[in-house]
């Protein structure tokens, strides 16, 4: 049996649709009692349950377009994300400098260097992808 | 090599260099949250003594008026700033500092804070200093 059959896909969404309603009973439980370990055990054991069914399907679960849209997706989202937060960093310097809170001026300079950090991180996970690819850089 | 390893190696590259960059990451942001608390110190400092930001430090410290949280912060930022015209003052309510004691910094000059600012004073390394000064 392929996940390529309609049943098989069928199955593995009864399933995600199964965890997803015990994780959430489970935290909403844990959350009114009070009870933090019961809502980690829900999450836990949810998480354990479909790594196994995923596991036992033994196939691809996503198509070469869905793969193809999430990296897209994921580098505009980096992009986005890095010009708005130097230009947000930017901001907040200048208006810390200027009215002399340090607070702000702070704020700003964390900013920066969350965007030098994910600038960072982008070239190491490239650099990994495309030797994981065969690529030679 | 087989092309097993090779990936294990380019995996555990990367999540070393990222593991790095993390760490990093959070020294500088702890480092330039430190430069924003001494520059508060300062600034409070500034506002009700005179002089330049060690002086009024110094001055904060040797008030027996003011509130010993606020002297405490003195001492500390006075350590972090490192600069020396403060070592006198500082030594002089330092009067010796056992590993272990704990301390209330609203009832009493912090024997512990005095003992790292007197270290830092006496050129001691402050390895977040160049991040901030």
């Amino acid at each position: 049996m392929t996940l390529h059959s309609a049943g098989v896909v069928v199955n593995l969404r009864r399933a995600k649709i199964l965890v997803t309603s015990f994780v959430c009973a489970t935290v909403a439980v844990g959350a009114t009692s009070g009870n933090m370990y019961l809502a980690l055990a829900g999450i836990v054991i949810g998480a354990l349950f479909m790594a196994l069914v995923r596991r036992r399907s033994g196939e691809v679960h996503t198509d070469e377009r869905v793969d193809a849209l999430g990296g897209r997706a994921a580098r505009a989202t980096f992009v986005i994300m890095s010009v708005f937060l130097g230009l947000l960093s930017l901001f907040f310097i200048f208006i810390g400098r200027n009215t002399g809170d340090g607070g702000i001026e702070a704020l700003g300079t964390v900013f920066c260097y969350i965007v030098c950090l994910n600038c960072a991180v982008y070239s190491i996970t490239f650099k990994y992808f495309d030797r994981e690819h065969g690529g030679e850089y | 090599m087989t092309r097993q390893k090779a990936r294990l190696k380019n995996l555990g590259f990367c999540v070393a260099g990222i593991g790095f960059l993390m760490l990093l990451f959070m020294f500088f942001v702890t480092a330039s949250w430190i430069g924003c608390e001494v520059k508060d110190v300062c600034k409070e400092a500034m506002f009700k003594y005179e002089g330049d930001r060690v002086e009024a430090l110094i001055k904060l410290l040797e008030d027996d008026a003011a509130d010993f949280r606020a002297r405490n912060s003195a001492v500390w930022a006075l350590g972090q700033l490192g600069d020396a015209r403060a070592l006198p003052a500082v030594k002089k309510h330092f009067k010796g500092y056992e590993k272990g004691t704990r301390c209330d910094r609203g009832a009493k000059l912090c024997q512990y804070e005095l003992y790292k600012a007197v270290k830092l004073l006496e050129g001691g390394p402050n390895i977040s200093a160049f991040v901030w000064r």
